[in-house]
């Protein structure tokens, strides 16, 4: 099973250059109206909505640059074998960061299970309707020595519930990826795998 | 005075996926049933919202005031019982005489070894991840 995260696609990012052009723009134009009055008459004296729309404008550069920039975080592509394991059996995780791989500084695998449900939160003036999750298994596997590329071996325990998936209630395996990369957020990814009951024995 | 029971041919309630699950359904009502239903489910209850499925359900039907039937339904592999820190699971055998709905419950354990798998608390807080995702 290969596993690929990416935070979007090239067409996502294209549009994100665009709206940041487009707020850049925005900006040079209400720069140079003023900048022409302000050599007309000697005085700069904005309207009220001409500074919120700057405001705006300003903030909206700065969000659509930071989700350009994630655009060349580097991202892990995951091929988890075999991609369904027995309780008290284990599999492999293969990783390889794509993107700028220099930039990893450090990161951590884990295998995590966890109860997963619906429930209705009745404290407010209407129920609400949220899902809890609550781990019942998380076992850091070793740090690897190489980030780029690599594999590790992972055990899973004996004893305990396998993957379990109803309407409201969930039980799910996934193995946890961390990374630490320069320049950017921590980045967080989950890959589900599927845990199957015991194989009985004898 | 009337009653409608559920005798498992074995004394202990806890059985291993693909035992069979033998026994018999007796009742004793004044007025005879038109049909008695007799299904076999797994329900959840805990924190969240509780769910139910029927696995098997089997009817009888033409009976008389005071009578006795027997059952045999073959449990699944899974879902196992279970208890954790939201949810639990367990297994039902529930009888129910129409159309009085007089009904009547046994619950049961159904996991490996016939045991309930029981979920150990790991860190990590219960976290409301529908608020992460709004």
């Amino acid at each position: 099973m290969v596993l690929r995260t990416r935070p979007f696609s090239f067409w996502q990012f294209v549009l994100w250059v665009l709206a940041s052009a487009g707020a850049a723009a925005v900006i040079y134009f209400m720069g140079e109206v003023h900048l022409v009055n302000f050599n007309a008459t000697g005085v700069l004296q904005p309207a009220r909505l001409d500074i919120g729309v700057l405001v705006f404008a300003v903030g909206a550069l700065c969000w659509f640059v930071t989700r350009c920039w994630k655009y060349f975080d580097p991202y892990p592509e995951v091929r988890i074998t075999p991609g369904a394991a027995p309780l008290g059996s284990s599999f492999d995780v293969e990783w390889i960061f794509r993107g700028s791989k220099r930039r990893v500084r450090s990161m951590g695998i884990a295998l995590e299970g966890r109860e997963e449900v619906m429930a209705e939160n009745k404290t407010g003036k209407r129920a609400r309707s949220q899902r809890l999750t609550a781990p019942f298994y998380v076992e850091n596997s070793e740090t690897p020595q190489k980030i780029g590329k690599g594999h590790v071996h992972v055990q899973v325990p004996e004893g305990l519930m396998p993957t379990f998936e109803s309407e409201k209630t969930r039980i799910v395996w996934l193995v946890r990826f961390e990374n630490q990369i320069k320049w950017g957020a921590r980045m967080k990814y989950e890959f589900p795998v599927q845990v199957l009951p015991e194989v009985a024995r004898g | 005075m009337d009653s409608l029971q559920i005798i498992l041919a074995r004394t202990s309630a806890e059985f291993e996926p693909g035992n069979d699950l033998v026994g018999q359904l007796t009742w004793n009502i004044s007025k005879a049933p038109d049909r008695v239903e007799l299904r076999l489910f797994w329900t959840t209850f805990g924190v969240g919202i509780p769910e139910s499925k029927i696995v098997q359900a089997v009817t009888f039907d033409r009976l008389l005031t005071f009578d006795s039937r027997a059952f045999k339904f073959k449990l699944p592999q899974f879902p196992y019982s279970y208890r954790g820190k939201l949810m639990s699971l367990s297994w039902v055998l529930e009888a129910t005489a129409f159309p009085s709905r007089r009904n009547v419950r046994k619950h049961f354990i159904m996991g490996p070894a016939g045991k309930e798998v029981v979920l150990p608390s790991a860190d990590g807080e219960v976290f409301d991840a529908s608020r992460k995702a709004a």
